[in-house]
């Protein structure tokens, strides 16, 4: 479990990095969540435990990366993890494009939520590179959720 | 004398004489070009013919054996010149980073009064919707939190977390920033709040005051957070709602967010003195 979880904030470290320094670089407006098809991937493939434990961890690591307000990450995360636990047993969650499309909405709401609660309305190029966000977030998801998958696989808990 | 010189030569060579005199007396090169003529044609066709079978092998050879050699150095210039290419790229980089670094050099000069640590963005927000960078710069370097962060377009934002070597900067478009302003031109006094997007709003300006779009906003220096005189942004909407006691205004930060790279993290007061 210890080396499940420590491979796991090796691998949320690596998608911070990909978030924050690699993607920037390319288009600096553009946001890639990765870490949220890796919350849905823990509920498809550790159990309820880990996969709590693992969501707590990460989106506190992932505090020193953004100026949120604290608790505001794992709150989103938290949520997400949860809603989709919930629905794991009404929806066949192990499709790639349920995946996809699960992660990718998620996305379109909490961004969504966050404007609406801040007041403001995201103008012209930036709802584009929103938008283009999420989707890729969305995309991102089933690949996070098979490397899941893998891990769990080599460590076989 | 006679003897050896018979006079039977001496008629055709009288003869041939009067043709030379004849033809000396013609003028320049006239009877070449009109008579001699066919020769030059004649000659020119039998040249054509005999050399007919060298020129075909000599074509043969300059047309496809000695092209063997010319794709060679066709591929070898095309080889030169994607290595010229690649280092003008090279040379447009350095002329970028020339300018970026003499920016910067003339924002030190200009504003001696501030202690500046030239420092470099090492990621971006993960988040699409909060606006901070972490720089690599930190309590090492004399940064403590709230430390000014500027650009050499104008303020950038502030330190909000410090280690040693890196800084957690809060932006000035982040929702949760707020920058003590005026304007540049009237003295108006307001607050420079960040909206999570790409403008900002400058609050508590009343609506009795007069605001020009086009204006440029400045630090205030209140709360003594910022240096005084900062280039914050540039007004770019005045909107009075009737029965409201503020003006809406949206400011257009001067810094280009999304291609910001060298910053300074600048020290007041007692960090300045050290």
């Amino acid at each position: 479990m210890l080396k499940l979880q420590t491979s796991l904030l090796g691998i949320v470290f690596l998608c911070a990095f990909v978030e924050g320094a690699v993607i920037p670089a390319l288009w600096t407006p553009l946001r890639v969540d990765l870490v949220l098809g890796m919350v849905l991937g823990a509920v498809v493939h550790l159990g309820f435990g880990q996969g709590l434990l693992f969501v707590m961890l990460s989106s506190m690591l992932l505090q020193s990366f953004t100026s949120a307000r604290p608790g505001l990450l794992p709150l989103f995360y938290l949520v997400f993890f949860v809603a989709i636990d919930m629905l794991k047993e009404v929806i066949y969650l192990e499709n790639p494009l349920t995946q996809a499309l699960f992660v990718s909405g998620f996305s379109v709401m909490g961004t969504a939520c966050f404007f609406l609660v801040q007041g403001v309305v995201p103008q012209g190029f930036e709802v584009v590179s929103m938008l283009a966000g999420c989707l890729l977030t969305g995309c991102a998801g089933p690949v996070m959720v098979g490397f899941m998958g893998r891990l769990k696989k080599v460590y076989g808990t | 004398m006679m003897d050896r010189f018979p006079t039977s030569r001496i008629v055709p060579v009288a003869i041939a004489a009067a043709v030379v005199i004849v033809l000396l007396s013609m003028g320049q090169y006239r009877s070449l070009s009109s008579g001699l003529s066919p020769v030059r044609e004649g000659y020119y066709i039998a040249e054509r013919v005999i050399t007919a079978p060298f020129r075909f092998a000599a074509s043969a050879w300059a047309d496809y054996v000695a092209l063997l050699d010319t794709r060679r150095q066709n591929k070898e210039l095309i080889r030169e010149l994607e290595v010229l290419k690649f280092k003008c790229q090279a040379v447009r980089g350095l002329e970028l980073e020339n300018e970026k670094l003499r920016a910067m050099l003339d924002f030190k000069t200009s504003h001696p009064e501030l202690k500046l640590s030239p420092a470099r963005i090492v990621t971006h927000d993960i988040t699409a919707m909060f606006r901070t960078v972490v720089i690599d710069r930190g309590t090492l370097d004399g940064l403590v939190p709230d430390t000014a962060v500027v650009a050499p377009e104008g303020l950038l934002g502030r330190v909000i977390s410090v280690t040693g070597h890196t800084s957690l900067v809060l932006l000035i478009t982040d929702p949760t920033s707020s920058v003590p302003a005026m304007i540049e031109e009237s003295g108006v006094k307001g607050i420079v709040k960040g909206t999570g997007t790409s403008t900002m709003e400058l609050e508590y300006v009343r609506s009795s005051e007069m605001v020009d779009i086009g204006s440029t906003v400045i630090t205030s220096g209140l709360g003594g957070r910022f240096p005084v005189g900062i280039r914050i942004g540039q007004v770019v909407g005045v909107k009075k709602d009737p029965g409201k006691i503020f003006l809406r205004i949206t400011v257009r930060p001067s810094v280009d967010m999304s291609r910001i790279d060298s910053v300074f993290g600048v020290a007041l007061g007692a960090q300045a003195a050290d």
